[in-house]
Protein backbone atom coordinates (compact mmCIF):
# COMPACT_ATOMS: atom_id res chain seq x y z
CA UNK A 1 0.00 0.00 0.00
CA UNK A 2 1.18 3.57 -0.58
CA UNK A 3 2.95 5.41 2.19
CA UNK A 4 0.94 7.88 4.20
CA UNK A 5 1.34 11.53 3.22
CA UNK A 6 3.20 12.08 6.47
CA UNK A 7 5.69 9.34 5.67
CA UNK A 8 6.02 10.56 2.07
CA UNK A 9 6.99 13.99 3.34
CA UNK A 10 9.18 12.62 6.12
CA UNK A 11 11.22 10.33 3.84
CA UNK A 12 11.35 12.42 0.64
CA UNK A 13 14.65 14.02 1.56
CA UNK A 14 16.29 10.68 2.38
CA UNK A 15 14.86 9.21 -0.84
CA UNK A 16 16.38 12.00 -2.93
CA UNK A 17 19.71 11.72 -1.16
CA UNK A 18 20.03 7.95 -1.64
CA UNK A 19 18.51 7.99 -5.14
CA UNK A 20 21.10 10.55 -6.25
CA UNK A 21 23.85 8.35 -4.82
CA UNK A 22 22.56 5.46 -6.93
CA UNK A 23 22.41 7.67 -10.04
CA UNK A 24 26.04 8.67 -9.45
CA UNK A 25 26.94 5.01 -8.99
CA UNK A 26 25.15 4.12 -12.23
CA UNK A 27 26.95 6.90 -14.11
CA UNK A 28 30.37 5.89 -12.77
CA UNK A 29 29.83 2.22 -13.53
CA UNK A 30 28.49 2.91 -17.04
CA UNK A 31 31.55 5.05 -17.62
CA UNK A 32 33.72 2.10 -16.61
CA UNK A 33 31.81 -0.12 -19.05
CA UNK A 34 32.40 2.48 -21.77
CA UNK A 35 36.13 2.54 -21.17
CA UNK A 36 36.37 -1.24 -21.34
CA UNK A 37 36.77 -1.73 -17.60
CA UNK A 38 33.41 -3.36 -17.06
CA UNK A 39 34.24 -6.49 -15.11
CA UNK A 40 31.69 -8.67 -13.30
CA UNK A 41 31.94 -6.51 -10.18
CA UNK A 42 30.95 -3.40 -12.14
CA UNK A 43 27.95 -5.18 -13.66
CA UNK A 44 26.91 -6.45 -10.21
CA UNK A 45 27.13 -2.91 -8.91
CA UNK A 46 24.95 -1.65 -11.78
CA UNK A 47 22.39 -4.37 -11.10
CA UNK A 48 22.28 -3.65 -7.36
CA UNK A 49 21.98 0.11 -7.89
CA UNK A 50 19.13 -0.22 -10.40
CA UNK A 51 17.35 -2.74 -8.16
CA UNK A 52 17.63 -0.57 -5.05
CA UNK A 53 16.60 2.57 -6.89
CA UNK A 54 13.54 0.81 -8.30
CA UNK A 55 12.57 -0.63 -4.90
CA UNK A 56 12.72 2.66 -3.03
CA UNK A 57 10.98 4.49 -5.89
CA UNK A 58 8.16 1.95 -5.71
CA UNK A 59 7.94 2.52 -1.96
CA UNK A 60 7.62 6.27 -2.51
CA UNK A 61 5.12 5.78 -5.42
CA UNK A 62 7.41 7.48 -7.94
CA UNK A 63 6.22 5.40 -10.88
CA UNK A 64 8.40 6.85 -13.65
CA UNK A 65 11.53 6.25 -11.58
CA UNK A 66 10.33 2.77 -10.63
CA UNK A 67 9.60 1.82 -14.25
CA UNK A 68 12.86 3.04 -15.75
CA UNK A 69 14.86 1.51 -12.87
CA UNK A 70 13.11 -1.80 -13.46
CA UNK A 71 14.06 -1.70 -17.17
CA UNK A 72 17.69 -1.00 -16.27
CA UNK A 73 17.62 -3.75 -13.64
CA UNK A 74 16.49 -6.39 -16.13
CA UNK A 75 19.16 -5.30 -18.64
CA UNK A 76 21.94 -5.49 -16.03
CA UNK A 77 20.59 -8.79 -14.72
CA UNK A 78 20.67 -10.22 -18.25
CA UNK A 79 24.22 -8.92 -18.66
CA UNK A 80 25.21 -10.40 -15.30
CA UNK A 81 23.81 -13.77 -16.44
CA UNK A 82 25.74 -13.43 -19.75
CA UNK A 83 22.50 -13.42 -21.75
CA UNK A 84 23.20 -10.14 -23.56
CA UNK A 85 26.12 -7.98 -24.62
CA UNK A 86 26.03 -4.24 -24.10
CA UNK A 87 26.83 -2.64 -27.45
CA UNK A 88 28.03 0.94 -27.83
CA UNK A 89 24.52 1.94 -28.98
CA UNK A 90 22.88 0.29 -25.96
CA UNK A 91 25.44 1.88 -23.66
CA UNK A 92 24.57 5.31 -25.09
CA UNK A 93 20.86 4.66 -24.47
CA UNK A 94 21.61 3.56 -20.90
CA UNK A 95 23.55 6.76 -20.27
CA UNK A 96 20.61 8.76 -21.68
CA UNK A 97 18.25 6.89 -19.35
CA UNK A 98 20.36 7.67 -16.30
CA UNK A 99 20.54 11.34 -17.31
CA UNK A 100 16.74 11.36 -17.57
CA UNK A 101 16.51 9.80 -14.12
CA UNK A 102 18.68 12.58 -12.77
CA UNK A 103 16.33 15.19 -14.31
CA UNK A 104 13.38 13.32 -12.84
CA UNK A 105 14.91 13.49 -9.35
CA UNK A 106 15.54 17.21 -9.79
CA UNK A 107 11.89 17.67 -10.74
CA UNK A 108 10.72 15.69 -7.70
CA UNK A 109 12.96 17.84 -5.55
CA UNK A 110 11.89 21.15 -7.07
CA UNK A 111 8.27 20.65 -8.12
CA UNK A 112 7.32 17.48 -6.23
CA UNK A 113 6.41 15.71 -9.47
CA UNK A 114 8.12 13.37 -11.92
CA UNK A 115 8.91 14.03 -15.57
CA UNK A 116 7.92 11.60 -18.31
CA UNK A 117 10.81 9.22 -19.01
CA UNK A 118 8.76 6.65 -20.93
CA UNK A 119 10.38 7.42 -24.32
CA UNK A 120 13.86 6.22 -23.33
CA UNK A 121 12.22 3.30 -21.52
CA UNK A 122 10.51 2.25 -24.73
CA UNK A 123 13.77 2.57 -26.68
CA UNK A 124 15.58 0.36 -24.16
CA UNK A 125 12.75 -2.19 -24.14
CA UNK A 126 12.65 -2.34 -27.94
CA UNK A 127 16.44 -2.56 -28.22
CA UNK A 128 16.95 -5.31 -25.69
CA UNK A 129 13.62 -7.20 -25.91
CA UNK A 130 14.12 -8.80 -22.50
CA UNK A 131 11.06 -10.16 -20.65
CA UNK A 132 9.92 -8.24 -17.56
CA UNK A 133 11.86 -8.87 -14.34
CA UNK B 1 12.41 -8.35 21.18
CA UNK B 2 15.59 -7.82 19.16
CA UNK B 3 15.73 -7.95 15.36
CA UNK B 4 18.78 -8.00 13.14
CA UNK B 5 18.04 -6.05 9.96
CA UNK B 6 20.42 -6.89 7.10
CA UNK B 7 19.90 -4.32 4.37
CA UNK B 8 22.39 -2.48 2.18
CA UNK B 9 19.98 0.27 1.13
CA UNK B 10 20.12 3.23 3.50
CA UNK B 11 16.58 4.33 2.65
CA UNK B 12 15.05 0.99 3.63
CA UNK B 13 17.35 0.63 6.66
CA UNK B 14 16.26 3.97 8.06
CA UNK B 15 12.61 3.48 7.21
CA UNK B 16 12.14 -0.01 8.63
CA UNK B 17 14.37 0.44 11.67
CA UNK B 18 12.43 3.59 12.56
CA UNK B 19 9.05 1.86 12.17
CA UNK B 20 10.17 -1.15 14.22
CA UNK B 21 11.60 1.03 17.00
CA UNK B 22 8.25 2.83 17.19
CA UNK B 23 6.90 -0.59 18.28
CA UNK B 24 9.59 -0.81 20.99
CA UNK B 25 11.51 -3.42 19.03
CA UNK B 26 15.27 -3.29 19.42
CA UNK B 27 16.92 -3.18 16.00
CA UNK B 28 20.51 -4.01 15.18
CA UNK B 29 21.73 -3.07 11.70
CA UNK B 30 24.02 -4.85 9.25
CA UNK B 31 24.87 -3.13 5.96
CA UNK B 32 25.74 -6.29 4.05
CA UNK B 33 25.68 -10.03 4.45
CA UNK B 34 29.25 -10.30 5.68
CA UNK B 35 28.59 -7.82 8.48
CA UNK B 36 25.33 -9.61 9.26
CA UNK B 37 26.99 -13.00 9.68
CA UNK B 38 29.64 -11.43 11.91
CA UNK B 39 26.93 -9.91 14.12
CA UNK B 40 25.22 -13.29 14.39
CA UNK B 41 28.40 -14.62 15.98
CA UNK B 42 28.25 -11.83 18.57
CA UNK B 43 24.61 -11.99 19.64
CA UNK B 44 21.41 -13.94 19.03
CA UNK B 45 18.48 -11.91 17.70
CA UNK B 46 14.89 -13.10 17.98
CA UNK B 47 14.50 -12.73 14.23
CA UNK B 48 16.41 -11.69 11.10
CA UNK B 49 15.01 -9.43 8.39
CA UNK B 50 17.12 -10.23 5.34
CA UNK B 51 17.54 -8.42 2.05
CA UNK B 52 18.53 -10.67 -0.86
CA UNK B 53 20.52 -8.43 -3.18
CA UNK B 54 23.43 -7.09 -1.11
CA UNK B 55 27.17 -6.55 -1.65
CA UNK B 56 29.90 -8.82 -0.25
CA UNK B 57 27.58 -11.65 0.81
CA UNK B 58 24.01 -11.70 -0.51
CA UNK B 59 20.94 -13.06 1.25
CA UNK B 60 21.51 -16.59 -0.05
CA UNK B 61 25.08 -16.59 1.29
CA UNK B 62 23.73 -15.44 4.66
CA UNK B 63 21.18 -18.27 4.78
CA UNK B 64 23.91 -20.79 3.90
CA UNK B 65 26.18 -19.27 6.56
CA UNK B 66 23.41 -19.40 9.17
CA UNK B 67 22.83 -23.06 8.33
CA UNK B 68 26.55 -23.79 8.79
CA UNK B 69 26.46 -22.03 12.15
CA UNK B 70 23.34 -24.08 13.03
CA UNK B 71 21.37 -20.90 13.64
CA UNK B 72 18.45 -21.47 11.28
CA UNK B 73 16.41 -23.74 13.48
CA UNK B 74 16.58 -21.18 16.31
CA UNK B 75 16.44 -17.82 14.52
CA UNK B 76 13.59 -17.28 12.05
CA UNK B 77 14.44 -15.36 8.88
CA UNK B 78 12.05 -13.15 6.93
CA UNK B 79 13.26 -12.24 3.46
CA UNK B 80 12.82 -8.72 2.11
CA UNK B 81 11.78 -9.05 -1.51
CA UNK B 82 10.39 -6.89 -4.31
CA UNK B 83 8.16 -7.61 -7.26
CA UNK B 84 9.73 -9.97 -9.78
CA UNK B 85 11.81 -11.85 -7.23
CA UNK B 86 9.56 -14.91 -7.02
CA UNK B 87 12.39 -17.27 -7.98
CA UNK B 88 14.64 -15.67 -5.38
CA UNK B 89 11.94 -16.08 -2.71
CA UNK B 90 11.58 -19.76 -3.52
CA UNK B 91 15.35 -20.23 -3.44
CA UNK B 92 15.51 -18.46 -0.06
CA UNK B 93 12.68 -20.62 1.27
CA UNK B 94 14.54 -23.78 0.23
CA UNK B 95 17.60 -22.43 2.06
CA UNK B 96 15.59 -22.01 5.27
CA UNK B 97 13.81 -18.64 5.18
CA UNK B 98 10.46 -18.87 6.98
CA UNK B 99 8.64 -15.92 5.43
CA UNK B 100 8.92 -13.01 3.07
CA UNK B 101 7.59 -9.47 2.75
CA UNK B 102 7.54 -7.14 -0.23
CA UNK B 103 9.60 -4.29 1.17
CA UNK B 104 8.33 -1.82 -1.46
CA UNK B 105 4.70 -2.54 -0.62
CA UNK B 106 4.53 -1.09 2.83
CA UNK B 107 2.12 -2.92 5.10
CA UNK B 108 3.59 -2.61 8.54
CA UNK B 109 0.69 -4.34 10.30
CA UNK B 110 1.22 -7.43 8.15
CA UNK B 111 4.98 -7.33 8.72
CA UNK B 112 4.52 -6.89 12.46
CA UNK B 113 2.04 -9.78 12.61
CA UNK B 114 4.51 -12.02 10.74
CA UNK B 115 7.34 -10.98 13.08
CA UNK B 116 5.27 -11.78 16.17
CA UNK B 117 4.06 -15.08 14.74
CA UNK B 118 7.53 -16.31 13.76
CA UNK B 119 9.37 -15.06 16.82
CA UNK B 120 6.85 -16.78 19.13
CA UNK B 121 7.49 -20.24 17.63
Amino acid sequence: MPLSQDDQAKYKSLYLQTARQYVTELKDSLNQLGTGNGNDEVVESLHRAAHSLGSQSAMMSYDSMRTISSILEKIFKAKREKKIDISDALLADLVTAVNEMEKCLDSIDKDNKEIDVSKIGEILNNTTNIPEV
Amino acid sequence: MKILLMEDDEFFREFYSSKLREKDIEVEIARNGEEGLQKLKEFTPDLVLLDIIMPKKDGFDVLKGMAQLQLLPRIPVIVFSTLGQENDIEKARLLGARGYVNKSFFDFDALYATIIELSDK
